[in-house]
């Protein structure tokens, strides 16, 4: 824990030190103390705690749906064999897709508004939830499914009791990468359409670039990263870990 | 001394074509009658089980032996429903077995707990019929205090040893209430003393509850400790090849002259068997060898039938 700490500090140091010493065009790359002080008054004024709220939440809405209607799908393709055969080779073939390539279809579709980043959003997160859900349905060992059945375990009973909590640790798993999908779509979709809908934080960051602020965008991409780290490691690793240890499976 | 071989005989002869059926007034808790299962449909290939017909009265203990893939695993899911017979048909009560159920509980050979629950969740899985959720607990937990974990309620599976895994599994079927229990090898993946234990207690909870049991396994001695009837079957096609009764008192115990007695009666008559599958391997890996594929007739695993003590 010492030696990352140390590490980091030093190098924020030497950052410092360079941008003091121009080593580097500084309008083009300001150092740490100036980034910090862009976050500190983005955050005071509020524009900045209002953009990661507008972002957070678009995520939250289409993870959410993401999630709901990857897991629905994903059961479906994982149990129903006639589902699996038409849908399933199409989901591979789209999960191939870079979601952001949906945008222009949804700025057709839904003009230039939330609905369109949203979308792209949607997109990025269903079909890894999708087949990661369904991949966790079909590697079932079959012995839990003839347990259930010998114990007169059928239809929602069986799907609520013994197909879904058998799968959850790859519905953790599918979670965990529609949400990464899903965080990196909403950027790139937010990137893109700096004109329409709220100012999330990809928008910000575009704004920045649009005002040749660098400080700005560097404080932008500071909160990205700290987004990124607390869903993934203190998230989704810690309910990945906990559901592991409660089975008894090795931590990856 | 009290050992019969009888011949597996067919309860239900096919000359009722055209008559009623001679139904005994009471029908056998469980019966086969000339049951068939082909796995393999290719021509020549033999199958795993031929014209099997079997009967088991209500209360009665029976074991199956016999040699490794001789389809003894395929005759207990045809009894259980979780398979389907290609001919013939399995009946319980008299009324044809056409899916699993909760009438007839199966113990796996890995215990097939649900590793997402607890001891006692599990054994309440097999409850759910118990609306009230303190009675479900208060029942489950009476199952589990009957093979000695109590204590153990709220481990999960991975958290027990595998004896003690096989015990959960044995509460949640006898938490199901019924009328037949079926186990697969149940103890095939344990150590010798816990394997003896769990006979044991297997015996008392039988005594207890005189369930109509289906108890397989390879293991001679284990058989005839629980059984009251041994039934031994042959390979390539899987078939019967005889019934014993036996008639030792209860309760018994492994380490009994008197079963080990039985038991070197049943290796004997079951050497051919397994003689017959070790030259079968033997003719195999050889042919193979002689088609210029890598095999050595010396690496099967029991080079000569003799060699192979109380298992098969
Ligand atoms: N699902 C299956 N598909 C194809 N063949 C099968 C299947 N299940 C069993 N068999 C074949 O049927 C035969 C009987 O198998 P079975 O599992 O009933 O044997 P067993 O007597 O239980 O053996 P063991 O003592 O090793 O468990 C074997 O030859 C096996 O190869
Ligand atoms: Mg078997």
């Amino acid at each position: 824990m010492v030696t990352p700490i140390a590490f980091f500090i030093l190098m924020l140091a030497l950052w410092e030190t360079g941008y003091r010493r121009e080593w580097w065009n500084s309008t083009l790359f300001p150092g740490p103390l100036e980034v910090w002080q862009a976050l500190a008054s983005g955050v005071k004024d509020g524009s900045l705690i209002l953009a990661t709220k507008i972002s957070l939440l678009r995520l939250l809405i289409a993870f959410g749906i993401a999630l709901m209607l990857g897991t629905l799908l994903g059961i479906l393709n994982g149990t129903v064999p006639a589902v699996r055969r038409a849908i399933g080779p199409l989901a591979l073939g789209l999960q191939t897709l870079p979601s952001i390539c949906w945008l222009p279809l949804a700025v057709v579709w839904f003009g230039a508004s939330e609905k369109a980043i949203l979308f792209v959003t949607l997109m990025g997160a269903l079909l890894a939830v999708t087949i990661a859900v369904s991949d966790g349905i079909r590697n079932i060992p079959p012995l839990y499914l003839r347990a259930a059945k010998m114990m007169g375990a059928s239809g929602p009973r069986l799907y609520k009791e013994v197909l879904i909590p058998a799968a959850f640790p790859a519905i953790i798993s599918g979670a965990k990468q529609g949400w990464a999908f899903a965080w990196r779509s909403l950027m790139a979709g937010e990137l893109l359409s700096v004109s329409s809908g709220a100012l999330g934080l990809g928008q910000t960051l575009m704004r920045g670039r649009d005002l040749n602020d660098m400080s700005q965008v560097l404080a932008v991409m500071t909160i990205l990263i700290a987004i990124g780290v607390v869903a993934d490691r203190l998230l989704f690793t810690q309910l990945e870990n906990r559901v592991r240890r409660r089975w008894g499976l090795a931590s990856p | 001394m009290g050992l019969f071989i009888t011949k597996p005989k067919n309860e239900f002869p096919e000359t009722r074509i055209g008559t009623l059926p001679a139904r005994p007034p009471i029908p056998a808790k469980i019966s086969l009658e000339n049951v068939s299962v082909r796995f393999d449909t290719r021509q020549g290939q033999p199958a795993a089980l031929e014209n099997v017909s079997l009967s088991i009265q209500a209360g009665e203990f029976v074991c199956l032996v016999g040699p490794s893939g001789c389809g003894k695993s395929t005759l207990l899911n045809i009894m259980a429903g979780l398979l389907a017979a290609d001919e013939g048909q399995a009946f319980k009560d008299g009324a044809p077995i056409t899916k699993a159920g909760p009438d007839r509980a199966v113990i796996f050979q890995e215990a097939a707990l649900f590793p997402w629950l607890t001891a006692v969740q599990n054994v309440e899985f097999a409850l759910k019929t118990v609306r009230n959720r303190k009675v479900r607990r208060e029942r489950a937990l009476e199952q589990l205090q009957m093979v000695h974990l109590s204590r153990f309620a709220h481990s999960y599976p991975h958290e027990l040893s595998g004896g003690m895994r096989q015990r959960v599994a044995i509460a949640r079927a006898l938490a199901l209430d019924p009328d037949v229990l079926l186990m697969d090898e149940p103890f095939a993946a344990l150590d010798a003393q816990t394997r003896d234990l769990l006979i044991e207690e297997v015996q008392r909870i039988w005594l207890e509850t005189r369930k109509t049991v289906v108890f397989v396994t390879h293991n001679v001695l284990e058989a005839v400790t629980l059984g009251d009837r041994v039934i031994c079957m042959g390979a390539r096609p899987g078939c019967i090849k005889q019934e014993l009764n036996i008639t030792l008192e209860r309760p018994r115990a492994v380490e009994d002259p008197d079963t080990a007695r039985f038991a070197q009666r049943i290796l004997a008559n079951l050497k051919d068997e397994i003689a017959k599958i070790v030259r079968e391997e033997s003719d195999y890996v050889e042919a193979e060898r002689a088609r210029g594929r890598d095999g050595d007739p010396n690496r099967v695993l029991y080079p000569n039938a003799g060699t192979m003590g109380d298992g098969i």
